[in-house]
């Protein structure tokens, strides 16, 4: 497509296809170019000033678009919460003001506009609107983990967008979490329905599913244990030890050692509901008849194992 | 002229790059068709927002850039076509087309005496042309109904005005 004189007019009057002008701004890369283009924009400027083009401000645009990600006033360690007043331009003007939740070094848990219950995981980040407008309540979680519990209403579905799926529910309890390529989907309670843009799955109590970009999923067996951290939750049955300390460890963020390999093959049958992990420690080592020490955040149980 | 726009791979780096590359160049273009600044920006913010929203649902074969350009200029259609239904309710009035072609007199009352010298020194067809685009800010579509012209006259003739005009003020 030639750029001459003829389609910068076109251009300049608002006639110009995409084609011709993108040509156009390909055009004007090229040295030597602008300036012809500039002497015919500034003639058309100077014929009706009060509809010259101003210059745009890319940096202020981008800040609009994209949420100042180091703004936040702290409260507590626990979490930091950013508000983002997002542009949604049709024929009105609607600004849907969003809530964006991250939680950093601790669980959090927050309250939905329907009353719904999510936890978010360590390092985590999620974002909902302020008020639930429309035929569904939708929530992003952005990275890492989250359990929800979800108020039910038939009439106005539940998703959660989580990269590349998107999980509807009318009431129910699941878990995500959003890993590089992969989302784990596991189901609490009810039935839940993922759609990616490859495979559709229903998923019900008791199993989980991990989805992969370019594939179709399974339903498999699922560990309740793994949402321990929203929960509270976990139950041991006849349960090797090195299973238990993986378990405690993945749900408190914390470290435990042993100080003698055969206590790893020590197995354990108890469920402990909302105990911090001191108490489950010293729980476990009352029940094992081992010692239990603590350096700083690594706890350590010390004793004979089992054979 | 930049390497070859990043493809669309749903990233956020990749989105920003496509932001830095595009994001002025589109809205020059939308400003072309709207001619509203805010409204122009509003556009193709609305198109970014969109586009990373529904980031890994899109299906984008063929360039970015072209689906980028494709979308500003459907939003902008949409909205003069929103803009024309509006006015006509406002106003009630039609505008009939193949009219006389007298020079109507829109020109703003703020412009300067040598440019409305200037316009008003143009040949007459190219005038009235020009003040149709320029000034009632007519499509083109619209001005080759009114007079009767065809597509390709209206454009040469555009672009002459536009030549003769910087002759003139150039002038002065």
């Amino acid at each position: 497509m030639t750029v001459d004189d003829d389609l910068i007019a076109k251009y300049l009057s608002g006639e110009a296809t995409p084609e011709e002008a993108m040509a156009l701004h390909d055009w004007l890369d090229i040295p030597g170019n602008r300036s012809r283009f500039d002497e015919m924009e500034a003639t058309w400027n100077e014929a009706n000033p009060s509809k010259a083009f101003k210059a745009v401000d890319k940096q202020m645009a981008w800040r609009k678009l994209r949420p100042a990600k180091n703004f936040a006033w702290p409260i507590g360690i626990a979490a930091t919460v950013l508000l983002l007043i997002g542009f949604w331009t049709f024929n009105s003007n609607d600004e849907v003001e969003i809530v964006r939740i991250t939680a950093s070094e601790r669980v959090d848990t927050v309250k939905l506009p329907d009353e719904s219950v999510v936890t978010l995981n360590r390092h985590s980040q999620l974002h909902y609107p302020v008020k639930f407008k429309g035929d569904t309540r939708e929530i992003d979680l952005e990275r890492g983990e989250a359990f929800f519990s979800i108020t039910k209403n038939a009439d106005k579905p539940f998703i959660v967008h989580a990269s590349f799926s998107s999980i509807t529910v009318v009431g129910t309890e699941f878990n995500v979490l959003v890993k590089d390529d992969v989302v784990e989907v596991g189901v609490n309670e009810g039935v839940v329905l993922v759609v990616t843009a490859y495979d559709s799955i229903y998923i019900r109590k008791g199993l989980k599913a991990a989805f992969h970009k370019q594939e179709k999923a399974m339903a498999t067996q699922n560990d309740p244990n793994k949402w321990a951290y929203a929960t509270g939750r976990l139950v041991f049955r006849d349960t090797p030890m090195n299973q238990v300390i993986e378990a405690i460890e993945k749900t408190y963020s914390c470290q435990v050692s042993v100080s003698n390999d055969a206590i790893k093959k020590c197995t354990l049958n108890t469920t402990f509901e909302k105990d911090s992990v001191g108490k489950i420690l010293l729980l476990i080592s009352e029940t094992l008849n081992l010692k239990l020490e603590q350096n700083g955040q690594v706890f350590i149980l010390e004793g004979d194992g089992c054979p | 002229m930049k390497p070859e726009s990043p493809g669309w791979d749903g990233t956020e780096v990749t989105f920003r790059e496509l932001f830095d590359d595009c994001y002025e160049n589109l809205c020059g273009y939308a400003f072309t068709i709207v001619r509203d600044f805010d409204q122009a920006e509003d556009i193709v913010q609305s198109m970014f927002v969109k586009l990373w929203e529904k980031r890994d649902d899109l299906d984008i074969t063929g360039s970015v850039r072209s689906y980028l350009f494709r979308s500003v200029y459907n939003q902008c259609m949409n909205q003069l076509e929103h803009r024309a239904i509006k006015t006509k309710y406002d106003a009630g009035v039609r505008v009939e087309p193949g009219r006389n072609q007298q020079q109507p007199d829109v020109f703003p009352e703020e412009l300067e005496d040598n440019i409305r010298k200037a316009v008003d020194a143009l040949p007459p067809q190219c005038r009235s042309i020009f003040i149709m685009s320029r000034y009632e800010e007519l499509r083109y579509s619209e001005i080759a109904e009114r007079l009767g012209i065809s597509m390709n006259t209206i454009q040469n003739q555009v672009c002459k005005a536009l030549k003769l005009l910087r002759e003139a003020l150039k002038d002065q």
